[in-house]
């Protein structure tokens, strides 16, 4: 590692000139998150600096502030990792985590249900929350020093939905951010370099799985990993290196080798215990039920059908899939800049509208924009009825369409508008 | 009602610029909160939203709610101290409401605010203007919203 930077000039940004760097390996899933937000404490507003490495009087002898901490680590094989506000039991097959030895964590972050391990990289960032900059801007800039470290290994890694990282269309990073009440800042993203994927099937509740037992090559069509874009198993310590770099450098700051504190240890020794792995942590507040449900267009290819998982009332979770004899790539890259909206006919409109799959499909926006509103509405009807409906939610897709009601339940409560069918 | 830059903005509101909240005046020392349109737009699509205990004493800049957007998880601060008197339950409901209508999705009610708190806001079609605009420019150059 080269714990070196070019002056970007970006002083002005809140990330200030030193960083410590952290490495480690075979985290838990409990306590590699708890170790993530002990990170936090020394950037809070009331808070003098790092313990141990000090802000004012750097270990090294430097009169520079250390103004973030950057951890680069990997979980042991494996953990399944839950967003914040996502049901454990509705996104993870806890029967099947238990019988492959799977840790089960939730992260402090938002975002779906992932899993995490040697070939996955994990990068936390801990820093003091700069004023006035808007969450997005916050994930575009901590998000680009990553996307400059795939650079670096040739990879054109870009920004797409609601701030994934992707390569032609396809999710390689996924990201996150936590700003706790302090006003410290957690930055969080987990870097695909290989996946097993059938492992991944097989924990996560992916409904690809249950298409036509085309699971693994219904992800493959969505994700991909340093180690297919390279065409050799890249595993995360082989990326790590480049990857602090590129943050550095990202950040005009320099890199200072370091481990944790006492004082984080402890803190993370308390979070584990009174947060991470707290049961009613895990369990997550109550949410109200989630639903799925799918709807069908004719396009010149094929017929489409459209599934949209739903959460109270956005979509968590959409997914095309039908006849066609080749998906559009543009339709993919919509099923992330849809994934988490609102659950309303303008909104998805103003989304589709903008985007170039209804085109590519041969179809009018505005018809493919109704399909997904009324998949959207079926779902929503179902969230609010009486059936138990499991909450949509993993990384990459809704699960297939539901099937209880009579049909002409389900034509009334689509019929119902929008507004009315919110999730109770 | 203003529209600046593309957003309404209600000049006869108050906003807290550092978190894009605006404050309603309902008399007696309470108020009502809520994001404004560039608060809920930068936020994302805000997916949950959960509140500071009823009657909590707030300090300003103390978070009065944890928003939820598709990939952020944060505080909002209260623009003013005040206690939580109210919430509005909708929004927990329907949180995608805050995004859809920023002014009718209100989150939370202060009261016991201190008047000349309030008064330190941002207020008048002037200042309003002149802060909007400031702001949209930053966020636009940001890359957060679109040109």
């Amino acid at each position: 590692m080269t714990p070196s930077g070019p002056d970007t000039g970006r002083e002005d940004t809140g990330i200030g000139p030193r960083w410590r760097v952290l490495c480690d390996d075979g985290a838990g899933a409990v306590d590699g998150l708890a170790l993530d937000e002990a990170l936090l404490a020394p950037y809070g507003r009331e808070a003098n600096g790092v313990d141990g490495v000090d802000a004012a009087h750097p270990t090294d002898g430097s009169h520079q502030p250390v103004t973030a901490t950057v951890r680069l680590y990997t979980y042991a094989p494996h953990c399944a990792l839950v967003g914040h506000y996502q049901s454990l039991e509705s996104e993870l097959d806890l029967a099947a985590c238990a019988a492959a030895g799977v840790g089960v964590g939730r992260r402090p972050t938002g975002g779906g249900a992932i899993i995490m391990g040697p070939d996955q990289l994990g990068v936390a960032i801990a820093t003091r929350a700069p004023a006035g900059a808007s969450p997005r801007t916050l994930l575009a800039r901590y998000g680009g020093g990553l996307a400059d470290g795939l650079a670096g290994l040739g990879i054109d890694a870009r920004f797409a939905g609601k701030n994934d990282l992707v390569v032609g269309g396809r999710k390689i990073a996924g990201l996150g951010l936590y700003l706790d009440p302090h006003g410290a800042l957690l930055f969080h993203a987990s870097l695909l370099c290989d996946l097993d994927v059938a492992l991944m099937l097989s924990v996560l509740s992916i409904p690809g799985a249950k298409l036509a037992g085309h699971g693994v090559s219904r992800v493959q069509e969505r994700i991909t990993t340093v180690s297919e874009q390279l065409g050799r198993h890249v595993s995360a310590a082989d990326v790590r290196g480049r990857v602090a770099d590129a943050l550095l450098a990202a950040a005009g700051a320099e890199g200072l080798a370091s481990v944790p504190t006492a004082a984080e240890q402890h803190r993370a020794a308390t979070l584990t215990e009174q947060r991470y792995g707290a049961p009613a942590w895990l369990s997550g507040r109550p949410q109200p039920p989630g639903a799925r449900a799918s709807a069908m267009l004719a396009t010149p290819g094929g017929l489409l059908r459209v599934y949209v998982g739903v959460q109270r009332d956005a979509l968590s979770a959409v997914l095309f899939a039908g006849d066609l004899s080749v998906m559009a790539p543009a339709l993919l890259g919509l099923e992330t800049r849809l994934r988490w909206c609102r659950a309303d006919p303008d909104r998805i409109a103003e989304i589709v509208n903008a985007d170039g799959a209804a085109a590519e499909l041969g179809v009018a926006p505005q018809a493919l924009a109704e399909t997904i509103s009324a998949a959207a509405a079926r779902a929503l009807a179902r969230a609010g009825g009486a059936s138990p409906m499991r909450p949509a939610g993993s990384c990459y897709f809704p699960e297939p369409a539901a099937t209880s009601g009579s049909p002409a339940e389900r034509d009334r409560r689509v019929r119902a508008p929008l507004s009315e069918r919110s999730a109770a | 009602m203003l529209t600046v830059a593309g957003y309404t903005l209600d000049p006869a509101l108050r906003y807290e610029p550092a978190t894009n909240v605006w404050v309603a005046d309902l008399g007696d020392g309470r108020v009502r909160v809520g994001l404004d349109p560039l608060g809920a737009e930068t936020s994302g699509d805000i997916v949950a939203v959960s509140f500071a205990a009823s009657g909590a004493a707030l300090a300003a800049g103390e978070a009065m709610a944890i928003i939820e957007a598709a990939k952020f998880v944060g505080p909002l601060a209260a623009p003013v101290p005040g206690r939580l008197a109210a919430v509005n339950p909708a929004v927990i409901d329907a949180p995608g409401q805050i995004n859809a209508d920023p002014y009718g999705a209100w989150l939370a009610e202060l009261d016991g605010v201190p008047a000349d708190r309030l008064a330190a806001l941002v207020g008048g079609e002037a200042a309003i203007t002149a802060w909007f605009a400031d702001a949209v420019a930053r966020f636009r150059a940001e890359g957060a919203i679109a040109q």
